[in-house]
């Protein structure tokens, strides 16, 4: 089958970032779904100008990267890829192989660089995969239940 | 000497006597179709085992499992064990994608001395998943997706704390998965392609030198006594790469001693 690049572009916010002090900051994604291609995203702060065209990390508003390495499509029977929603009291096995994944990206000095000049935080993500016709999902190649910023003293 | 401690050393050249030392051990388990083959051993990772370590959760620790070093880690032990089965103290080579932007020519000439290179690639043998072929790479065709840098893990590796550590390492890891495309690409069939364990050696040699800087208090007790499965091993006994029959060197010169040993003094 023909491959070809898929990328994708997502905003949220604003928001307001808290002003305390800080050593280190991190963007944290929660729950990410990756029944999905493999995907890197880039993360850019406060920049309504960038496009899925012009997303490069030479941007000053460019705040880090994160991946996924996914699982395209599902090679089992039926049900081989349903995650169960609910665990019994004596499974303490290894949860499904598609439970949700967890990433952090290290933001520090971008986040230092945003706050200096805004009071409120606009993030970017633009999402860059590679998959055939038959791309095995439905909806956006960037699946997640939740973000914060995490500010450590 | 069978059963001597190794030296996991770079990925060179395809000339290079530790390459061909590793090549002969891979086109011997390649060859092997049951429990002692490569294609056996490929299987754990994704299709048919699934057994990898990713983003799991284990409700024996109301932590995050982050599992991912300790099971890779065990995994490269299990290989090499295999390979050693077939040539004496044969080790893993780790492939360091900082320092270039190409896949490393020992993985992709297609012959090496006029015998077929084994680490281009392996047959995929996978019935219950219909996958009955040979692997596929993409190298450096996904839009915008580059190799991790030498400044960005120096980065991370001065990152004190376990958990992100972990996290950060992790996800470098998977940007590599998506750079080399195709098979490597999806967890279900990334550990046919031999490219799989050289980067999973960088990986766990990155996890090495933080041992070596970082030491391992910071990992929570409750992930030490956590089963890696089908290894037979817990992430405790993964903690010591010697313990494992193994070391990092950027470089190893053996240097011949006649027998009964001595010099000419």
């Amino acid at each position: 089958m023909a491959e070809h690049d898929v990328v994708e572009l997502y905003t949220f916010g604003p928001v307001d970032v808290g002003d305390e002090p800080y050593r280190r900051a991190d963007l944290e994604l929660y729950r990410i779904n990756h029944f999905r291609p493999s995907f890197v995203a880039r993360v850019f702060f406060n920049d309504p100008e960038v496009t899925a065209e012009n997303a490069s990390e030479e941007r000053p508003s460019y705040a880090g990267t994160f991946a996924v390495l996914g699982h395209q499509r599902c090679f089992g029977d039926e049900g081989h890829c349903e995650v169960p929603t609910e665990s019994r009291r004596f499974d303490d096995r290894p949860s499904h192989p598609l439970t949700r994944a967890f990433r952090r990206v290290v933001v520090t000095d971008a986040l230092r660089r945003v706050l200096a000049s805004y009071g409120e935080l606009t993030v970017t993500i633009v999402v860059s995969a590679r998959t055939d016709d038959d791309p095995g999902y439905d909806g956006d190649l960037l699946d997640f239940d939740g973000m914060q910023i995490s500010q450590f003293s | 000497m069978a059963g001597s401690m190794v030296y996991r050393l770079r990925v060179e050249r395809p000339d290079a006597p530790h390459m061909a030392t590793f090549r002969s051990a891979m086109t011997a388990i390649q060859a092997i179709t049951d429990n002692r083959g490569y294609n056996f051993i490929a299987g754990f990772h994704g299709a048919p085992g699934n057994y990898c370590w990713h983003h799991q959760a284990s409700s024996r620790t109301p932590l995050q499992a982050r599992l991912f070093l300790p099971w890779h880690r065990a995994y490269l032990w299990w290989l090499e064990q295999a390979l050693q089965d077939q040539v004496d103290d044969v080790a893993l080579p780790w492939w360091d994608w900082t320092a270039g932007t190409r896949l490393p020519p020992a993985y992709t000439a297609r012959r090496v001395g006029g015998e077929p290179n084994p680490l281009a690639g392996s047959r995929i043998s996978v019935p219950s998943a219909g996958l009955h072929r040979r692997t596929r790479r993409a190298a450096g065709r996904t839009q915008g997706v580059r190799l991790p840098t030498a400044a960005e893990i120096d980065d991370i590796l001065d990152d004190t704390d376990w958990a992100s550590f972990s996290d950060r390492i992790e996800s470098v890891h998977d940007q590599v998965h998506v750079w080399v495309g195709g098979d490597m690409s999806d967890v279900t069939a990334a550990a046919f392609d031999p490219i799989f364990f050289a980067h999973h050696c960088m990986v766990d040699r990155l996890w090495y030198l933080w041992q070596v800087r970082h030491g391992n208090g910071g990992i929570p007790g409750d992930l030490l006594d956590l089963p890696l499965e089908p290894f037979g091993k817990t992430t405790r006994e993964v903690l010591d790469a010697q313990r494992l029959g193994y070391e990092y060197a950027s470089a190893a010169t053996v240097i011949s001693v006649p027998v009964g040993g001595g010099g000419n003094g």
